[in-house]
Order: C-alpha cells, then structure tokens, then sequence
C-alpha cells in the first residue's frame, strides 16, 4: 500500500521544519553572543574582588613565633639538606621529597601518597604553606615544623623514629654544626644504654618499649632535638612562595597598578572566567584572598575514596592538633600562650564533619588529582562536582546549591584557573638536592 | 553591583531589627545596654585572626562591668557559623577583651553578644559587610 500525503500535510511539514529551523538558529544566535561577545568592563566591586586575589596583595610570609629560626638562612639551609635526606626513614631511601616533589610543585601526582606504604590521603603541595595557621588535610597539625615530624615516623611514610633522626642531626658532622649554631649545645646520645638505637612512642612495639624505659628528662631531650630538626626543616619549607602568574599581571594592569593593557594579557574567555570565579561561580567564598585559599575547613560533598569511609576530617583532626605535644602551646614550641589564638580559638561542633582545608589553587598544573584522596582526577570534572554537588556523605555539603553553570562557563572558569600556573618564586638551586 | 546593595540593605534591616546602631556603638534588642567595638585590626580583613576590645554600658551609659558576655556568629545567608570559637574576657572597667575572630569569607556576618550582669540577660546584634 502506498501513503499518499496530500500537497496541504506537505506545506504544513515544510512550515513546521523552517519554524524550527529559525528558532535553533536563534537560540545558536543567543549562545554564540553568550558564549563570544567581549568581556563588559570591571565594576568597582569587582576590582575590589581582584585585588584582593592579587598576589601583590599578599603580605611578606610572617615569622611563625612557635619557630625562633624560621627565618634563619641557616636553619633553612639545614632544612634544605635534610628535606632531601633519604637517611631520615627506615629503609634509607625515602626522603621528604620523595612525595613532595619540587619538579611537581612538591605534588607526587598520585592520588594517595605512597612511600614505605601507602598514606591516608593525597599530598598537599607546600608552597605557600608559611602562610596557613594549619597543615594536613584536616589540620592535625599548626605548624610547618610539627607537620614535618609526623611523616617521619609514620610507618607508611618514611618510617623512622624520632631516636634515630635525633642521633642522625647530633652526630652527622655537618648537622651538628648547623643545630650547635642554631640551638646551642650538642646533646650527647652516645650512651646506648640511656638512648636506644630506636626508640619513639607508639611506634613499632620494640621501639615503644625502649621509649617507655628511659628517662623522662632523656625522652625530652630526645623530643627536643627532633622538633629542632623539623624547626629546619619548616625554615627550608617556608621559602616555597607563590609566585606572579598572568592572572597578577593582568590584575596588575587592571588595577592601574602596571602600564600593561590588561586585554592583551587574557583571552576573552580567561577574563569571563575571572568574572564566574569572583561572580556567579562562588568560588571566592572559600578559594579567597591572594592564595586562593581561607585555610580553613569545609565539606563539600566529595564522595570518598572507593573502599574508604567518608573522611571525617577535621573534626578529628581538631582533637588531634589539641592533643599533639609539638604544638604552639606544647614545650617545645617558641611561642608565649598569647601568641596561640589560632590554636586556643579553634572550633568545634558538627560543622567540621568531613569538613577539610580548602587548597590554593596558585599553579594547580600538573597537580592533579585534586581532593583529599585525589577523588577527582581533571579540573573540568573538579568544575563539574562543583556545578551540581551531591549531598555528602557524612556530615552537611556547604557547597550544596547548583551553581547552574552552562558548558562554556565551565570551561572558561578552566581556562581563567589555568592563567594561575606560575613558577615557584625561589631560586632554582633550592628546588634541587643541596651541593 | 546589585549583590552590593542587597548587602547593605540587608545590613541595614537587621539593624532595625536588632535595635539602634550609630556608627558602631549597637543598642541590645531591649535596649538595656549598648555595645561599641574596636578592632586592634582595621580595617577588617579576612582570614585573620584579631581581637577587638568591647565597650558595654547600660541603659543610662554608665560602663558595665563584671558580666558575662557570650558571642555567637556566623553567615545566615550560608548558614554556617564562624571559623573560630572567640572568648571574651573583662579587661579594664566597662572593657572586654574579645579574643580569636577570624572571618574566613567576604560577604555579610552577625555577631551575637549576649551579655549576662548578673541581673539582666539581653542580646546585641553587630552586622559586619566584609
């Protein structure tokens, strides 16, 4: 049988097809003039909004007080030595540049770090870190040298002890000359009777037990000397800065602050990015100030590491960094009481519930993953979480309402977010091993 | 632009909804006393930690001294709450010392002081646009 269509039907399709024709073209219409028309010019409020991103807004690092060499050249040259020292773990070959690669922004490109085994989450970049009143994820710790303890003793990182690291800096001639500089007099670990070989607690259970046999005045002198090695180590850390990528100079030359013309310094589509950053896309609320970062804590609804719980984050690592002995209000930190607020003013409460530190994103390329156990893998999907987050798992996602924003806005956020990559702003010799 | 504006009016609103404020001296809800701060950190920046010194008075503005004072706060348009737990401790007469404030994002913040003189409990509310 044949369909016959009478010549009307066929006017009435042809009608119908231009119709729908016209209106996609229109709707290209509009998304072509959405998507290309030229950035409209800056408002004051949002050039208070640039600025306030721009890295010549950042003030010189402050001198952390818990720390009395953190800004001696000498403890930093000492850290230099000892951040790169495979002597400092259990099998002589992991450093802690092992994971915090210099050529990688002191990233290891891995989603959970491995070292001696594998580590409870991602590796935090440290430049900038002089900066944050917290380390670690979850901020278990509240200085730079108290974070460089943890890692050498933990078994899955580079697994020493605190006994032996303390021998290795007393008694390696050019470590002992350094700490007598920087600290005063040698202590004497000699007698092995009174000082292990391993020793450190809550270690492996041999090397608990030869820290539970010795003195209290021996195990504080033991303590002290390592805490002075990570004081050396925090010194060389604290040198890691941020330095001006293309999104300070065009800040620069929108803020009248160089003679550059601002639109020869981003595309078009990194400027509209700018404006989603500070505007549309929210992401100032917690990725502010010049490193892009509050340093504080927040859940956001990442869903874990496949096979892990949720990470409840911060709300333990509040009573850790409380708890920890090498801490601003511990005895082996510089600080007086008073200069503590950080630490004697954190909160509590249901808030910090897989809540955890909000990262900088100065240069995040080449550190992907991204996340605390490197969940999401690009930058576009780290966008796409951010557009539609789900609820979290544990805990309230602060970050819960849709941001609703359309393919070419996300990927124009990308692209401004890639005009952040800059180099570290410290002479190269720093970023290789010493001599 | 617009986001600005709905800030200070939202500013303004609480104000009239939480008493009288001139400059920054803030009148409790029942008016029974009146609170003015400085902060040791001006102006007022984000993620970092600073102290501000309270000036309380009562309702005749003789300075109040020896209450306790309890603070609350936090972003109500993103319903979370301050990133610090303040203290606030008397220091000379009529002064307190308010301790540990650190605001961790620009945008619109409440304070809530409730202050306690042993006789009477009433409530200050201080809007901050940052």
């Amino acid at each position: 049988m044949t369909v016959r269509v009478s010549h009307r039907r066929q006017r009435g399709f042809t009608r119908t097809v231009i119709i729908a024709g016209l209106v996609l073209l229109a709707g290209l219409g509009v998304w072509l003039y959405l998507a290309l028309r030229p950035p409209s010019p800056w408002t004051d409020a949002e050039k208070v909004l640039i600025r306030s991103l721009w890295l010549g807004s950042l003030p010189p690092a402050p001198a952390d007080p818990t720390n009395a060499v953190s800004k001696d050249p000498r403890a930093a040259a000492m850290g230099h030595a000892l951040f790169f020292d495979t002597r400092l773990s259990a099998n002589n070959q992991v450093s802690c540049a092992f994971c915090h690669r210099p050529d990688m922004r002191f990233t290891d490109g891995m989603d959970k770090a491995r070292a001696l085994g594998q580590s409870r989450r991602n590796t935090p970049s440290i430049v900038g870190l002089a900066y944050s009143p917290w380390l670690y994820w979850d901020g278990r710790r509240d200085s730079l040298w108290s974070q460089a303890l943890s890692p050498l003793e933990d078994p899955q990182e580079q697994g020493s002890n605190r006994m032996r690291i303390a021998r290795l800096v007393t008694t390696d001639a050019e470590y002992a000359e350094t700490y007598t500089s920087l600290f005063g007099a040698l202590p004497d670990f000699s007698d092995t009777a009174r000082f292990p070989t391993d020793a450190g607690p809550a270690l492996k259970p041999a090397w608990d037990s030869a820290w539970q046999g010795m003195t209290e005045p021996d195990r504080e002198l033991v303590n002290r000397t390592f805490a002075n090695a990570g004081k050396a180590i925090a010194a060389y850390e604290a040198l890691m800065l941020p330095g001006p990528a293309r999104f300070d100079d065009y800040a620069a030359a929108v803020l009248g602050e160089s003679v550059a013309d601002a639109d020869s310094l981003l595309t078009n589509d990194e400027e509209k990015g700018l404006r989603l950053f500070i505007g549309k896309a929210r992401c100032t609320e917690c990725h502010n100030g010049p490193q892009f970062t509050n340093f504080e804590f927040h859940n956001t609804g990442i869903l874990s590491y496949p096979g892990d719980l949720p990470d409840r984050g911060r709300i333990d690592g509040v009573r850790e960094v409380r708890s920890n002995p090498f801490n601003c209000l511990g005895p082996y930190s510089d600080a007086e009481a008073s200069q503590c607020l950080e630490l004697t003013h954190a909160r509590d409460g249901v808030e910090l519930i897989g809540a955890l530190k909000t990262p900088s994103l100065r240069n995040l390329t080449g550190t992907a993953p991204y996340m605390h156990k490197g969940q999401i893998k690009t930058l576009a999907e780290t966008i796409e979480h951010y557009n539609d987050a789900p609820f979290a798992m544990i805990g309230h996602n602060e970050a819960e309402n849709p941001l609703r924003l359309l393919p070419f806005e996300r990927r124009q956020l990308e692209d401004f977010l890639e005009t952040l990559a800059a180099p570290i702003a410290v002479d190269e010799r720093w970023l290789q091993p010493p001599r | 632009m617009l986001k600005k504006y709905l800030v200070m009016a939202m500013v303004i609103l609480s104000l009239q909804a939480h008493g009288q404020a001139e400059g920054n001296s803030y009148s409790s809800e029942r008016g029974l006393f009146r609170v003015s701060y400085e902060s040791q950190l001006q102006p007022i920046a984000i993620n970092r930690i600073h102290s501000w010194t309270l000036s309380v008075t009562d309702g005749n503005g003789r300075p109040v001294t020896g209450a306790d004072i309890a603070i609350k706060g936090g972003m109500p348009q993103h319903n979370h709450g301050l990133a610090t737990q303040p203290t606030i401790e008397p220091a000379a007469e009529g002064k307190y010392l308010l301790q540990g404030l650190r605001f961790h994002m620009m945008g619109y913040w409440e304070l809530e002081l409730t202050i306690d003189d042993g006789n009477a409990k009433d409530t200050v509310m201080i809007a901050l646009a940052l």
